[in-house]
């Protein structure tokens, strides 16, 4: 059991250990205590989450309710909040107030879980961090002078600093496992089309863009998934590994620019998945650099459709996020047809990597967190492993895998297109097979925290 | 690609690039280009 996370906290709901009101006032606490540190809140609407907590508070009195009442959650700036602006990041997008709920956070208002607010996006939900914004960058918990990674930063910075047990993300190139990877925490890219993405901002909206979670633990993603997408996965993840065959793509780890110890700690997290019990061989896994080429003409093509008047305007634009956009003037919507036309061909390679095998695993990134100065100039390459499951669809989930110099660092979990609750059952029995999910960052006031009893 | 080419190509487009940020955006666009060859390739064979 992981202190914080929903399976812990709902258990002391239901005994009459913790009010709903008393979790949200510890997560306020806890905010109140630490972001002034990690810079990863951007809006909260507390008076809507008492409102929300009350009625779950009545709600357990009746003996009613499901996995996430009375639990608390963080919503990415992408995504609308009716009454709050969704900016994205970027002041050219400042003052759109949404009218109503995106529909990620209305299933999980409808589930009984309690929504605290926004939290930091990277600028228009490309790339980061930016300097040159109305608000500064997040900050890494585990050290402050790092990035977060993106571009769900605040997502991902908020969830691994306590502020709450899950927080909605988006990922279009890796943005939800990215982040999770570089926080500490659990985040799930789910299979392309399974969670509603209305409501929340587009940056590549054919294949690539999806909704998901930042989250505590792989129970805490399963039990938003649960939610949002009517799965059963909360009740997959503790089945533990044994009898799972997993094929390891270590290949796409062994690369120059991989940190020279990264094979080392993906072996060693490997061999803890074997000794929980699953079978594990090494695969080839198909080309990343084709995977890659596809979801960038993918992303530059209809991320400049998507921008272009207003990068034609004289609206106050980030630069880092202009000058990535920009770059798609030298595709053609022929690059983008042909984009489309080799991405089920990769899919199905994908699939056949997965044939006889429920996962597959590799690293999430494949650097840890790198210092924020290093953005100063302008942005950093930051080698990662995600984009290929956006370009085929397939549900990938990155959980931490360990720490090098108190840096945590993820290991991507896939499964097969909509068995998302197997991928996060592999990554949950990784979790109990370590105890990487029970660290916590060495930030600044835990008074709040403590009070829930978590260490 | 040159740099004088990607400047025609933005300014095709309505583009604003300041010159300081050129260098960086050719980066991307030859990035892009290479992605585009590969995946034309895949598609069509070696040209």
């Amino acid at each position: 059991m992981v202190p914080g996370d929903v399976a812990d906290l709902g258990r002391r709901l239901r005994r009459g250990e913790a009010t709903a009101e008393a979790v949200l006032d510890a997560h306020l606490g806890r905010i109140r205590e630490a972001d002034g540190a990690v810079a990863a809140v951007w809006e909260l609407t507390e008076a809507r989450a008492r409102e929300a907590a009350r009625r779950a508070d009545r709600t357990l009195a009746e003996g009613g309710g499901g996995p996430l009442l009375g639990i608390p959650f963080l919503v990415k700036d992408t995504a609308d909040m009716a009454g709050l602006s969704t900016t994205c990041g970027s002041a050219a997008m400042a003052g759109r107030v949404a009218e109503g709920d995106a529909a990620v956070v209305r299933l999980l208002c409808g589930a009984g879980a309690v929504p605290l607010g926004k939290v930091a996006t990277y600028d228009l939900g490309t790339v980061g961090p930016s300097f040159d914004l109305p608000r500064p960058p997040a900050r890494n918990p585990w050290d402050l002078s790092r990035i977060t990674g993106g571009s769900s930063s605040g997502s991902a910075a908020a969830v691994a600093a306590g502020f709450a047990p899950i927080a909605v993300g988006s990922d279009t190139a890796g943005s939800i496992r990215a982040p999770a990877a570089y926080c500490g925490c659990v985040g799930l890219k789910p299979t392309r089309g399974l969670v509603l993405a209305e409501g929340v901002f587009s940056l590549a909206p054919t294949l690539l863009d999806t909704v998901g979670p930042l989250a505590r633990t792989a129970a805490c993603a399963a039990a938003f998934l649960d939610a949002v997408a009517g799965t059963a996965a909360l009740a997959e993840v503790g089945r533990g590994a044994a009898g799972l065959r997993v094929g390891y793509a270590r290949g796409w780890a062994e690369a120059p620019e991989a940190a020279p110890w990264l094979l080392l700690v993906l072996d060693d997290a490997v061999a803890a998945l074997s000794l929980a019990g699953a079978e594990v061989a090494e695969v080839a896994p198909p080309d990343y650099a084709l995977l890659e080429a596809v979801g960038a003409l993918l992303i530059h093509t209809e991320g400049l459709a998507i921008h272009r008047e207003a990068m034609r305007s004289d609206l106050p634009h980030g630069r880092e996020s202009y000058k990535s956009l920009a770059a798609g003037v030298v595709l053609s919507p022929q690059d983008r047809e042909a984009a489309l036309a080799l991405a089920p061909r990769l899919a199905a390679e994908v699939d056949r990597a997965l044939l006889g095998r429920e996962a597959l695993v590799t690293a999430t990134t494949l650097t840890p967190a790198l210092p924020m100065q290093a953005f100063r100039e302008g942005s950093v390459w930051t080698p990662m492993r995600t984009l290929p499951f956006n370009v085929t669809g397939h549900p990938a989930v990155s959980v931490p895998m360990g720490f090098v110099g108190g840096l945590p660092l993820g290991l991507q979990v896939v499964a097969r297109r909509g068995e998302d609750a197997t991928a996060l059952r592999v990554a949950a029995a990784f979790e109990a097979a370590t105890d990487h999910a029970l660290r916590r960052p060495p930030l600044p006031g835990r008074e709040a925290w403590e009070r829930l009893g978590a260490p | 690609m040159s740099l004088e080419e990607l400047r025609a190509a933005l300014l095709r487009e309505g583009l604003r690039v300041r010159p300081e940020e050129e260098e960086a955006v050719l980066r991307v666009a030859l990035f892009l280009l290479d992605a585009r060859r590969k995946v034309r390739e895949a598609l069509d064979g070696p040209r």
